[in-house]
């Protein structure tokens, strides 16, 4: 999952606009940013990355079972069903800022989302008050399901006392336009037939995933006595993961 | 003036095929004309369930009309949970349901979400449901339909909000209601946890305005054994908002009220202070609160014509920490001691 899909992500949202809509022109873009990934070396993959292995939960109130209990999987399985990283890209646009990923089994609900979170305001103005600082405005894009974006800012209640609500300014396909975007693999296929490879990972740049992936692979390779990380099925991810981002001033989002 | 309901399309749903469901009825919506979506909140409005047809639509509650016209006001991503608390096996929702009201012009519609879920199963699985369809980024309010005294609060459910909406009116039990709110009050000095709103506490406005008014020219902080206060027979809970309130204020022991008796006048609440040799007399109806000492003429203060779904609108609307409220809570949960 981390090496195909959420690096892609990371790369679609952080590339540089392309020059041209051909499939390669952007592909060399996403290359980029693969190739500025600052690596997560064997020391380093103990605070940058966690992982961790879902036990018996509730999903939408039905009991399930834990990821070692499933039909098929070894009672002693290590094998992780949730990750999370906190990842920089080394250029010029990006240096300093964190980017925090995350993918699992078993979390409440199905859902693809980045969303970029802008800087905080300095505290002054609306910002003053120590004991109510504003949430910072947040650009989200749903990919899916119920694919749009929206902006999350804060805007003062009318009236004459100053008091602050978050509001949401809400783009959503299928209410607008009223027909569904298709099934990923839909469009895939279709860009197969179309010969248009332009969602399609190259060969260099799935070379430079996995070049990115393999230490933190190798790290917890040397990892067996270590205990993995649990969260509940139907919870958000294991507490460490949440230490990882609130380490930063930070939370996650909750799609 | 709240928009009026322009149309509700619903359906029978599944709990996994939810999300989905609401995608269909978006774009069957869309097909006639862009509609935007609202949502300002998540609104997970919870009931008891006590079952009966269990095929019958979730959404068939004779509160549902209400739901609607606090989404008109404040629209939000309405979750309603009716939960079966019989039964304690862990078990999935039984019935589900979608529905999309819009108002406004047909060329400028606007349309709210509402889910709801039916589900007979133990309290532990209750927040999974809830989890599964909150949407992020969204403060979550969590309004509580029933009397608090019969039916406490799931803590679980309650923690994943941001704010606790209920109404203290329908208490049929004054402590027992008290004991049932008092896990949600944040001690003073540790960060709270969620905002209280009592639809009750905003009845009682206008009379401690009254009261507040006439407490100006006290020469002397009142006693509690110089107060009487009298309640229609329903409105008990009421009364001992109003003791909280003073208690806190005054600083009394919450172990010795003033005197609280219900009468069957035409007064929902009246308050007696004997302040030397004269007496302050506050009282509060449905149109004003009322306050004069001794032959002076009275001060009147209005009450405002406010609907039930006004009253959760504002509460939803306003997201903030009630410090007269809580202190009111606190002293109550002292005088009645914590569950």
């Amino acid at each position: 999952m981390v090496q195909n899909h959420i690096v892609q992500l990371l790369a679609l949202i952080a590339m540089e606009p392309p020059r041209s809509l051909d499939a390669d022109v952007i592909r060399d873009e996403k290359l980029e940013v693969l190739l500025s990934l600052r690596p997560i070396a064997a020391e380093t993959v103990d605070t940058h990355v966690v992982r961790g292995q879902y036990t018996a939960g509730f999903d939408i109130g039905r009991p399930v079972p834990g990821y070692r209990q499933e039909p098929g999987v070894a009672p002693t399985s290590r094998t992780e069903t949730f990750v999370a990283l906190k990842v920089f890209v080394d250029n010029w646009r990006w240096a300093g800022v964190p980017f925090f990923l995350r993918t699992g089994k078993r979390l409440p609900k199905r859902a693809s989302e980045i969303s970029v979170q802008l800087k905080e305001v300095p505290a002054i103005l609306f910002n003053a008050d120590p004991a109510g600082r504003l949430d910072p405005n947040v650009l989200s894009i749903r990919i899916q399901p119920d694919e749009g974006f929206a902006l999350g800012i804060s805007s003062k209640i009318p009236g004459p006392r100053l008091r602050i609500y978050p509001v949401r300014m809400d783009f959503h396909y299928g209410s607008t336009f009223g027909a569904s975007s298709p099934e990923a693999y839909e469009r895939l296929l279709l860009d197969v037939m179309a010969g248009d490879a332009t969602l399609f990972m190259r060969r260099d740049g799935v070379e430079a995933a996995w070049r990115w992936v393999g230490p933190i692979l190798e790290r917890w390779q040397t990892q067996t006595a270590d205990p993995i990380p649990t969260y509940a099925g139907g919870e958000w991810g294991p507490a460490e993961a949440n230490r990882l981002i609130e380490s930063t001033g930070r939370q996650w989002r909750q799609p | 003036m709240a928009p009026a309901v322009a149309a509700r399309v619903a359906r029978a749903s599944t709990p996994d095929a939810i999300e989905t469901d609401l995608g269909a009825l978006w774009r069957d919506l869309a097909r006639q004309g862009p509609v935007a979506r609202a949502v300002m909140s998540n609104l997970v409005v919870f009931r008891e369930d006590e079952g009966g047809d269990g095929d019958a639509s979730p959404f068939e509650d004779q509160r549902a009309g209400l739901v609607d016209e606090v989404a008109a006001r404040h629209p939000s991503r309405v979750i309603v949970v009716a939960h079966d608390s019989r039964s304690q096996e862990l078990c999935a929702p039984t019935t589900a349901g979608v529905a999309i009201v819009t108002f406004g012009s047909p060329t400028a519609r606007y349309g709210v979400e509402e889910i709801a879920v039916r589900c007979a199963c133990a309290e532990a699985a209750l927040p999974s449901i809830v989890r599964r369809f909150v949407r992020g980024d969204l403060p979550t309010s969590i309004w509580w339909t029933e009397d608090m005294s019969r039916v406490p609060p799931v803590a679980s459910i309650v923690a994943m909000g941001r704010q606790l909406v209920y109404d203290s009116h329908p208490w049929s039990d004054v402590a027992a209601g008290v004991r049932a709110v008092a896990p949600f009050i944040t001690p003073d000095g540790e960060r709270r946890r969620i905002d209280l709103a009592d639809l009750n506490w905003r009845r009682l406005t206008a009379l401690r305005q009254a009261v507040l008014f006439a407490s100006q020219d006290a020469r002397d902080p009142w006693q509690s054994a110089n107060v009487r206060i009298a309640h229609r027979p329903d409105e008990a809970a009421l009364a001992w908002l109003l003791i909280g309130w003073l208690t806190a204020r005054l600083e009394w022991s919450a172990q010795a009220p003033p005197h609280v008796q219900r009468t069957n006048g035409d007064d929902v609440l009246s308050v007696t202070i004997r302040e030397n040799a004269a007496e302050i007399v506050a009282t509060l109806d449905d149109r004003r609160a009322m306050v004069a000492r001794g032959n002076d003429a009275p001060a009147v203060f209005g009450v405002p014509r406010q609907g039930e779904a006004d009253a959760v609108a504002m509460e939803l609307r306003t997201l903030s920490h009630d410090v007269c409220l809580h202190d009111a809570l606190s002293a109550l949960v002292r005088a009645f001691g914590a569950a």
